[in-house]
């Protein structure tokens, strides 16, 4: 359980990732009429200029952020970095001191260094929405969304690795998944090990649920649905839980995310197995339809419906995009209904995350995750789940 | 919190603030109490914490109300959507019966300016993250215990580094650090562990968010070269009406503490109640306290001996 960090196969280009991307976003700003962008999400800042801030805790992330300024006029990205250590140098970027954009000198700063024309922005402090006022802003989800949503072979190669690592360290943590282990302890080992395997940082406080066998007998649920995740505590495991794994990590950026479902002491009964079947089934039958040219709405339809209900949970998707963020377009079955699923067009380089859930109330239910990318002629596995436990390939 | 509602509710009455809606985690966490997913990194805004000054009401979104306090109930929890306006309806919602002139906000995009202007219409936005940075900064004694909590899960795992010693690399000593935090129950560190591994000298700083407090300490061993010195100087500098520039003076960085990192300027004047990480570095050597500022000598809250 050591060993150095995981190598791979595949290869990736940093510079060239960098230059497409920006590329990518440019030419997204053009085609929605947009001359200056300025880009303070960390997700979006590390896609145009490959900046990347060391991982923290939202409240230190929001006082020590790189902010990226993109415009249309052939001139790479301006920079505005807390640590030049972070600030790639292949990329011709202009670097600036890093800003504090929760006070208003800094925040009127960037607005003063902003070049002129219809200005976007993805998100803003108080301060500088205030001093963005006589700017008009736009809302910049749109056009990032346009370039985002198709990843270069450099970015599929990023996601691939990140989910590699992310499995890698989840093999080991299954190895100690027991009656009267703290789940608490499995954190530890699985936040140790993606440090050791190679991740550049965790992204999301580790899921271990312990699933009801009924949505009655589980916590409060507001949607009346299954409630899932919640927050992980030290409770220890018992023989028989049924536990829901969700965790994601990233590298260089780009995340992982894997869903898994464990039985604790391994005694499975026959609907275990039913339940891992029925959702390899559903997987099977999306995958089967996603190609460039299908919908979202195609993919809600094939996956049908299991045990009277849509297979997946009401409040969040079957399926989401991921990239520099966790769960990005395109979103698959989500509350904005069928006619938005029926907007979303598949092509070729776009990334989903698979998530159906089986779930048979008074039994309870499996859930894991699933990431494809869509290729010219369908679409092709970027994780590599196993059913071992299971019995089934 | 019952005590941070009312000190809230007092603030956005000299601010003339109506309604707080709020984006941000730690905010959410001061006025609701509640402990929901830890995500790294930013979020762009959107309301995820509704406060309503008239009422004293926490609307929340959440699905459940597993790690949400008894007194936000049910009825006030909204789930997570993908469509933006139904987050502005839940916010209006909470508003309910209520005269809302000025909304508190902390962040802002074009898309929920938009949408807030619906639900609001005779309202204009207020920077909510002001009015809830002065009243977070200065503790109430049970914030205080909630970091004295913290910095011991920081340190307790800070020892589980220490013993591991200089022959392990700075990313396996990372790795050492975030599994000991997690097997002392807390899965989530402040911010990615800062070690840096100069032959038998290691240097780390370190933190972890421990019921959404921030734990946070820095030290060097085996020798210092004079960073737990400067440290000394910067602390002893930490006195009610001192400003933070007067202890940057003494050769250290000042960062707040709180549910997390928080913002702290030159100018900012020290009271009793605050607490401080002054931290020095000397070469690749670093060293740095949690601090309490008090009315007479400041109390330092972290004390591992390395």
């Amino acid at each position: 359980m050591s060993g150095g960090p995981l190598a791979f196969d595949g290869t990736l280009d940093r510079a060239r990732m960098g230059w497409e991307r920006h590329a990518r976003l440019v030419e997204s700003l053009a085609d929605h009429d947009i001359d200056v962008l300025v880009l303070l999400g960390q997700g979006n800042v590390g896609y145009a200029s490959g900046v990347r801030m060391p991982g923290a805790d939202q409240a230190q992330a929001i006082h020590r952020r790189a902010v990226a300024v993109v415009t249309t006029d052939g001139t790479p990205p301006t920079v505005w970095a807390p640590e030049a250590a972070t600030v790639p140098t292949d990329l011709g970027l202009d670097v600036r001191p890093g800003l504090n954009l929760e006070f208003d000198d800094d925040a009127q700063r960037l607005v003063q260094s902003l070049p002129r024309g219809r200005l976007a922005v993805d998100d803003a402090t108080m301060p500088l929405w205030r001093a963005l006022a006589d700017r008009d802003p736009q809302d910049a989800s749109v056009a990032l969304t346009a370039a985002k949503i198709v990843k270069t072979p450099d970015e599929l190669e990023c996601i691939r690795r990140a989910q590699a690592i992310n499995e890698a360290a989840i093999a080991d943590v299954e190895t100690m998944v027991a009656p009267g282990v703290p789940a608490t302890e499995l954190t530890g080992l699985f936040l140790r090990r993606i440090l050791e395997l190679g991740a550049s940082g965790n992204t999301v406080d580790p899921v271990w649920q312990v699933m009801p066998h009924s949505i009655k007998a589980g916590p409060y649920s507001a949607t009346g649905d299954v409630v899932f995740p919640t927050v992980t505590t030290p409770r220890r495991f018992e023989a028989r839980d049924v536990v829901f794994v969700d965790t994601g990590m990233h590298y260089e950026g780009y995340q992982s995310d894997y869903g898994h479902t464990w039985v604790v002491g391994g005694d499975l009964e026959e609907y275990h197995r039913r339940h891992a079947q029925q959702w390899l089934d559903i997987v099977a039958a999306v995958v089967e339809v996603t190609k460039p040219g299908a919908t979202a709405r195609d993919l809600t339809r094939a996956a049908g419906e299991v045990y009277g209900r849509k297979p997946w949970l009401a409040h969040l998707y079957l399926a989401h995009g991921t990239g520099t963020e966790s769960a990005e377009m395109p979103f698959v079955g989500t509350d904005l209904g069928e006619d938005f699923d029926e907007s979303i067009v598949l092509a070729p380089g776009m990334v989903l995350v698979l998530e159906p859930v089986v779930w048979e109330d008074g039994k309870g239910g499996f859930r894991a995750e699933d990431i494809v990318t869509v290729t010219e002629a369908g679409c092709e596995r970027l994780s590599n789940l196993r059913f071992g436990a299971y019995g089934l390939a | 919190m019952t005590e941070h509602r009312e000190r809230i509710r007092a603030a956005m009455a000299k601010a003339e603030v109506d309604v707080l809606v709020l984006g941000r985690e730690a905010n959410a966490r001061y006025v609701s109490g509640a402990n929901r997913l830890w995500l790294a990194g930013t979020r762009p805004f959107a309301p995820s914490c509704v406060f309503v000054g008239a009422t004293g009401r926490v609307h929340l979104l959440s699905v459940t109300d597993d790690g949400v306090p008894a007194d936000v109930p049910p009825a006030n929890l909204y789930p997570i959507s993908w469509n933006p306006m139904n987050l502005t309806s839940a916010a209006a919602r909470a508003a309910e019966g209520t005269t809302v002139r000025r909304v508190g906000v902390d962040g802002m995009s074009p898309l929920f300016a938009g949408l807030l202007a619906a639900v609001f219409p005779d309202a204009e936005l207020a920077d909510g993250e002001a009015v809830l940075r002065e009243i977070r900064r200065v503790k109430t004694p049970g914030d205080v215990e909630a970091i004295r909590a913290a910095i011991a899960v920081a340190e307790g795992a800070l020892a589980a580094v220490v013993a591991a010693g200089p022959t392990v690399g700075a990313r396996e000593l990372a790795g050492v650090f975030e599994e000991r935090m997690a097997q002392l129950g807390t899965t989530t560190p402040a911010f990615a562990p800062v070690i840096d591994v100069a032959g038998d000298r290691v240097a780390a700083r370190v933190g972890v968010i421990h019921e959404g407090w921030e734990g946070v300490l820095s030290r060097t061993w085996p020798s210092d070269d004079g960073a737990r010195a400067a440290s000394a100087a910067g602390v002893t500098a930490c006195r009610p009406g001192a400003r933070v520039g007067d202890v940057i003076q003494a050769g250290v960085s000042v960062d707040g503490v709180g549910l997390g990192h928080e913002a702290v300027r030159a100018e900012d004047k020290l009271a009793p109640g605050m607490v401080l990480f002054v931290e020095a570095t000397r070469d690749r050597a670093r060293w740095g306290e949690t601090v309490l500022v008090t009315d007479e000598t400041p109390e330092i809250l972290t004390s591992t001996v390395v």
